[in-house]
């Protein structure tokens, strides 16, 4: 798994993506935000070093027109 | 025994045969969650003029010769997410109290009242149906009614604790990662959480579109397969609801486990749990003759992705409101839901990529197996409050901690049942998991289990 990126690259993310997003964040919500998102970047890399091809795999979201 | 703990199926019984008459059950019941429901904190709302109504009609379809149907007279109460005519929807959140009230009831609340059962309230829940413990900061934590210093799990532990408490013998809830298991573990009742679209979600606040599923919690295992085969079946207005032909699962109640073949989960599902856990499976697989032992392949995995999926989900379903008035949602689902609307959608793509070669993974263990055991949850209730749960092998956030058996299953939408073990200090759950729409095999085994006395509702002290 790579390294995930340090607390205040993180922290730096969430301070853009709130702009980008249009967001207000209370400052004091930061740290913890930051640290959810590091979990979720954990999550990702976890299924990025599975061994599953997921380029081959469709993904599991059904549309019907 | 006393008539709080009779359950759904025998209060019915009483009532279309006169011994009993369905206004003064629901009296009763009132009466309970009039003076208990303060201790626990299960109920938001309370539908006492309606109910006292609906049962009145009830007594005279049956003074009149009709039969008011299975559930006749008998009180039930939901999560606090489902649709009810005349009432504002809340799903644990302070932000939908301006909402309008619900014009009809949900799907699910629709066909259990058609079925003669009485509607007495709304059930506490974690905001947005996003938790594992209940502890809701708009209207308080609900207290385990085996140890009122504990949570009654979550999301849907409202109705766990109503249950389990006697307020209400059946109880409805949602689970998109345990949330119906896990309360019905930590408060010792059974669960079901259905197939995904095997039961509507039709006029239920959603938290997570893709995985959300809709099920009861009962004391007895009739009560639970008399919900199911109330509540299941195709719906047109809910998209993600099956087409396919009922299936009741009442008529295999008796058939036993001839012939099933019935494994344990190993590996993942042993690890970072109480050893109590570990030994309420055990109990259950001596009882089953289950010695098969398997892995349940990219479990890991499998629960990374759900994390991925629910949380880009119910960040997008909520997004208006966390631009708008992010201070008003509750500090533990703000957090975890603006963290996940900053993620890249390739992100999402990828987890839901995942879940589909996970899906046929697990698929392929089925070929081999009918059921499959497992612990409901590493460890017993934890504190209200409490932050960790430190194990042998090392200290874990306790309320995420509480959804590591229960996601891996609900990610791909496999049918489980929990059933309660007792005989332990606290209340502890094992799960009972098939192939998908394969209900039937598994109230086969909860039926057995109950026979025997292995699994089995035990009152709070």
């Amino acid at each position: 798994m790579p390294p995930l990126p340090d607390s205040a690259a993180l922290a730096r993310y969430v301070a853009e993506a709130e702009k980008a997003l249009g967001l207000e964040i209370d400052p004091a919500w930061r740290p913890a935000i930051a640290e959810h998102y590091r979990r979720l970047l954990e999550a990702h890399e976890l299924l990025e070093s599975s061994g599953v091809d997921l380029s081959a795999v469709e993904p599991a979201v059904r549309f019907e027109p | 025994m006393s008539a709080q703990w009779l359950d759904a199926v025998a209060i019915a019984q009483a009532i279309r045969a006169r011994r009993a008459s369905a206004l003064e059950t629901t009296g009763a019941a009132l009466h309970r969650i009039e003076q208990e429901n303060a201790r626990y904190n299960c109920f938001t709302e309370v539908l006492a003029a309606q109910a006292r109504r609906d049962a009145a009609r009830v007594d005279a379809e049956i003074a009149s010769g009709r039969d008011p149907g299975p559930l006749a007279g008998v009180p039930f109460a939901v999560k606090n997410l489902f649709d009810i005519a005349g009432v504002t929807t809340l799903a644990g959140s302070k932000i939908n109290r301006e909402n309008p009230p619900a014009q009809r009831d949900a799907f699910v609340v629709s066909a259990l009242r058609r079925a003669g059962a009485i509607l007495v309230g709304a059930l506490n829940m974690d905001e947005y149906a996003y938790g594992f413990t209940t502890e809701n900061s708009h209207y308080g934590p609900t207290r385990n009614p085996h140890d009122l210093s504990r949570s009654a799990g979550g999301s849907s532990g409202g109705s766990g604790a109503a249950v389990a408490a006697g307020l209400v013998p059946v109880a409805l809830g949602t689970d998109t990662g345990g949330s119906i298991r896990v309360p019905a573990a930590l408060c010792g009742v059974f669960g079901l959480k259905p197939t995904f679209g095997r039961v509507s979600r039709g006029g239920t606040a959603l938290f997570s579109a893709s995985v959300d599923h809709v099920g009861p919690l009962a004391r007895s295992v009739r009560d639970l397969a008399l919900a199911h085969d109330l509540m299941h079946g195709p719906d047109a207005a809910d998209p993600s609801c099956s087409a396919r032909e009922r299936e009741p699962v009442e008529p295999v109640l008796g058939e036993g486990i001839a012939g099933l073949r019935i494994a344990v989960a190993a590996g993942y599902f042993k690890e970072h749990a109480e050893p109590q856990a570990i030994e309420a499976a055990e109990r259950v697989a001596e009882a089953l003759g289950a010695r098969t032992r398997v892995s349940v392949p990219h479990a890991v995995e499998g629960r990374a992705a759900a994390t991925i999926i629910t949380a880009v989900e119910g960040a997008g379903l909520h997004l208006k409101n966390l631009r708008a008035k992010p201070g008003e949602f509750d500090r533990l689902t703000r957090d975890r839901f603006l963290a996940a609307a900053m993620l890249p959608g390739a992100v999402y793509a990828r987890a839901q990529a995942f879940r589909r070669a996970y899906r046929d993974e697990v698929a392929r263990l089925f070929d081999s197996i009918d059921v499959l055991v497992a612990p409901t949850t590493p460890i017993s209730a934890p504190t209200i409050g409490q932050e960790l749960a430190t194990l042998a092998s090392g200290t874990f956030p306790a309320r995420a901690h509480l959804g590591r058996y229960t996601i891996p299953f609900s990610i791909i939408g496999l049918p489980v049942i929990s059933v309660p073990v007792p005989g332990f200090d606290l209340p502890r759950g094992v799960q009972l998991v098939a192939a998908p729409f394969r209900e039937g095999l598994l109230f086969r085994v909860a039926s057995f289990l109950e026979s025997r006395g292995i699994a089995a509702f035990a009152p709070p002290p």
